[in-house]
């Protein structure tokens, strides 16, 4: 009954509706698509990672150069500087409040590199992108075992044996427990490795989707033998109440000299947290959240606008109607839920049209699915979210015309009349 | 009558407030995204100091070597394809190869105070490529890099952490353990001018072992350089592109091991390199452009449909008078002016707050808007100057999108009450 008369009043206003109806189709589609991108983007970033950066450090060292007055040679420093390298790492295990090292290549989360190479187990064969680390990796990073506990705690980690994320794991052995398990190195010709443990589904960043990984054991004497400061990946877990924003200045003031051994020197340190923060950063991750909440925020104040002008207009223009249903013993109350509901049927009108259009953007793959794949219920609660949102905007626009209507006493409205 | 109509705007204006901030509001609103996006598109391509020659300069910055078999390696250029194939470019005015983001440790000799700085080491071309000023002393000369001299340019910041002055040419520095001279004193570079950034700049055949060492580079495709092209004018791109094209084809024939260097479409123009995502992508700069043709297309559209119906409304409110000028012989083509430039007033109005606002947002958010790729890991700050900021062609663009919006905002209300015929409107009342 009251719908019916609320379309009646919506045809009755039928050329200045057509506008409005016309704003909010518009804003509807557009801001159903920033809607999309917020829900598949903060449903990513708020999935587990596979890791954990908290209280980590990642500590840079460099060599001296040839040409400093500073250079040690070989003669005047036998040590080669892998062993300067172990030597520094032990004396940073033994700064108060570090919990454990770990040395990495490619290896840690925001690296700046990474290198892929295929898995191969009986006839399957899978890319898998390829991280070298120390077991203390998984201490630092707190990536965890399929099983729950930290990775490799239960069963260690040997030369020679890997370990796989689940997915790639899943890949390889399909129906399988793949712990124990053979597969031909990535690197080795027919070499073969043993799986030693399966870790949780782990991610490059927040903000990609999980991928196939392989850890490879990077032992003592590998690093010595190949160290080079510029690949090479210190990082480093601090007990939670020994870390503090002061920790890396205090570290750098107070390690600076006993990590002088040889050519080697501490260049920087700096938490993984700035370090994530730079690259989401540079890669325009962070950075596109935004962009895309400013345009869901002018698109908001638009219609906040939109609506509160329109509806002013017309609780102006319709004072003598008001006045009369006030008259007729309409109660306020009522009034203002009736041009409310006028809007919301508004709303749902040009809405009902734009998701008739934002299903054929969808259906036509103009939607990302880099972050999360196309399914039914990810294009009803983006629509849904989107209704809402509007619907919540348009009542806090209709609300103050609204008030100011029903306020009037019917003498007064009638006046107009 | 300009005056009456402004005259007129400013009543109606004063007549309902509550229409005239939502007016003026979403105006606002829409110009001051819009400027932003304008500016920092402004402060991306346009010339300031260092980087005065943006619109004649060409970039090659990634270096992508096909090992013939189906893979690739991908990192910055290396230095022997600069040497053999760019440096000899006919076509260019300069070239110049740069070794870019190296972090070192600067100090004063003996001292304890260091401080993390970001290096770049460059050869002589760099001075002509970029437009630096120097508050003291000079740059390095061909001949200092030639035979790798130890002499240094640094910021008034460097100079100042140093020494406590600017004073400073002729003193020594140190970088990472390594002497060096300071030959010249420039002002500190914003991060936005991230071609020409650092803090210190030293010829790189002084840097040492880890970055210029053309003898261990091997094939020279990949390694650790930029390579910065400036021509005499824009109009030389194409044909120094083809010689770039042609050197590549004769570099690659020098290779015999199957490996080829892949320019993946470089050199590229300043567009085409910032519409690179990633160095060995190639350049999208129609998409980037449509991109943001689409975003401001939405945000004149949006709210110009919202005062549309408010303009609406309020032109059939005077539909009386409208009709009284009509019945005196106003032609419907003077009813629309008078609409419009009534209208403009409003627009306008709303249109120098968004600007005001632009600019604000600008600055105050400017980590996030004029982000760069590296600028999260150097040291430096987005150090914003009038130069950048102030140029005419923003304030263009502003009025320019201005009259859209006023156009798009009142253009059919104008021209929908203006046809009404005269006995109706008069009847109205």
């Amino acid at each position: 009954m009251m719908i019916k008369h609320v379309f009646k009043m919506i045809w009755n206003q039928r050329k200045l509706n057509a506008w409005i109806g016309a704003e909010l189709l518009l804003i509807s589609v557009v801001l159903w698509y920033v809607v999309d991108f917020m829900f598949t983007t903060f449903t990513l970033l708020y999935s587990p990672t596979g890791f954990d950066i908290s209280h980590t450090y990642q500590v840079d060292f460099e060599l001296v150069d040839k040409q400093s007055d500073d250079f040690l040679t070989a003669e005047q420093h036998p040590a080669r500087p892998g062993d300067d390298f172990m030597t520094a790492l032990d004396r940073i295990r033994t700064y108060p409040g570090v919990e454990c090292v770990s040395v990495s290549m490619w290896g840690m989360p925001y690296s700046h590199g990474n290198g892929w190479a295929p898995l191969r187990a009986d006839t399957l064969s899978k890319q898998a992108q390829v991280r070298f680390v120390t077991p203390d990796f998984f201490r630092v990073f707190r990536v965890h075992s399929l099983d729950g506990g930290l990775a490799t705690a239960k069963r260690g980690w040997k030369s020679g044996s890997v370990l796989l994320s689940a997915d790639v794991a899943a890949e390889l052995f399909p129906g399988q427990e793949a712990t124990g398990k053979e597969l031909l190195s990535p690197f080795g010709d027919s070499v073969v490795v043993k799986v030693a443990d399966v870790t949780t589904l782990y991610r490059m960043t927040e903000y990609d989707k999980p991928n196939n990984s392989v850890f490879l054991y990077a032992g003592n004497d590998d690093i010595i033998e190949q160290y080079d400061p510029g690949s090479m990946e210190v990082c480093l877990r601090v007990e939670a109440d020994k870390d503090g924003a002061d920790f890396a200045q205090t570290f750098r003031r107070q390690m600076k000299e006993q990590l002088r051994i040889g050519n080697l020197y501490l260049m920087d340190i700096r938490p993984v947290q700035d370090i994530a923060d730079s690259y989401n950063k540079g890669r325009g991750n962070s950075n596109e959240v935004r962009e895309y909440g400013a345009i869901a925020f002018f698109l908001l104040v638009n219609i906040f606008l939109g609506i509160l002008g329109t509806f002013w207009f017309r609780t102006q223009g319709r004072k003598g109607e008001m006045g009369l249903r006030v008259a007729l013993g309409s109660a306020p109350s009522r009034l203002q839920g009736l041009l409310i509901a006028e809007g919301l049927v508004l709303l749902t009108v040009s809405f009902a049209v734009a998701m008739l259009i934002a299903l054929n953007i969808t259906l036509t793959d103009l939607l990302d699915t880099k972050r999360m794949d196309l399914s039914v219920s990810r294009f009803l609660i983006t629509a849904a979210i989107t209704y809402v949102t509007m619907a919540v905007i348009i009542i806090a626009g209709i609300w103050y015309p609204a008030h100011q209507a029903a306020r009037l006493t019917p003498a007064e409205a009638l006046r107009y009349e | 009558m300009y005056k009456q109509y402004f005259k007129q705007a400013v009543r109606m204006l004063g007549e309902n407030p509550l229409l005239s901030v939502i007016s003026i509001l979403g105006t606002a609103l829409a110009i001051a995204m819009i400027m932003v996006i304008v500016i920092v598109y402004e402060v991306r391509n346009a010339n300031y100091e260092p980087e005065t020659n943006r619109d004649r300069m060409l970039y090659l910055k990634a270096g992508v070597d096909q090992n013939g078999t189906g893979g690739h390696d991908i990192a910055y250029l290396g230095y022997k394809a600069i040497h053999d194939a760019l440096y000899p470019l006919k076509s260019a005015e300069a070239v110049s190869a740069v070794c870019p983001y190296i972090t070192r440790l600067a100090s004063v000799p003996g001292g304890t105070n260091e401080f993390k700085c970001d290096v770049s080491g460059t050869d002589a071309a760099f001075w002509k490529v970029f437009g630096f000023r120097f508050v003291d002393g000079k740059p390095y000369t061909e001949a200092d890099v030639e035979s790798g001299l130890h002499k240094a340019v640094v910021t008034e910041e460097v100079a100042r952490r140093l020494y406590g002055s600017v004073d400073v040419v002729g003193k020594p520095l140190q970088l990472s353990f390594v002497n060096y001279t300071i030959c010249g004193v420039v002002p500190a570079v914003s991060l936005l001018a991230e071609s020409a950034y650092a803090s210190v700049w030293v010829p790189f055949t002084s840097m040492g072992t880890y970055h210029y060492q053309p003898e261990q580079e091997g094939r020279g495709i990949t390694g650790t350089f930029f390579c910065f092209i400036l021509a005499r004018s824009a109009d030389d791109f194409p044909a120094i592109k083809a010689e770039v094209a042609q050197r590549a084809k004769g570099f690659n024939a020098a290779l015999t091991d199957g490996h080829s260097w892949d320019l993946v479409n470089q050199p590229d123009t300043r567009l085409e390199q910032l519409s690179r995502p990633l160095i060995n992508v190639e350049p999208d700069v129609k998409g980037m452009l449509a991109r943001y043709a689409i975003i401001v297309l939405i945000m004149l559209l949006v709210p110009a449909i919202n005062l549309s119906g408010m303009t609406l409304s309020r032109m059939t409110k005077r539909m009386e008078e409208l009709g009284v000028r009509k019945a005196f012989g106003a032609t419907r083509r003077e009813l629309v002016r008078q609409i419009l430039y009534e209208n403009m007033v409003l627009t306008l109005l709303g249109g120098v707050v968004g600007l005001a606002l632009s600019y604000f947002a600008v600055a105050a958010l400017r980590d996030w808007l004029l982000s760069t790729q590296m600028g999260g890991y150097l040291n430096g700050a987005t150090l914003l100057n009038a130069e950048m900021l102030f140029s005419p062609a923003v304030f263009a663009c502003a009025f320019l999108f201005c009259l859209l919006m006023n156009l798009l905002s009142a253009g059919v209300p104008a021209w929908r009450t203006s046809g009404k015929n005269i006995t109706e409107s008069l009847n109205q009342q």
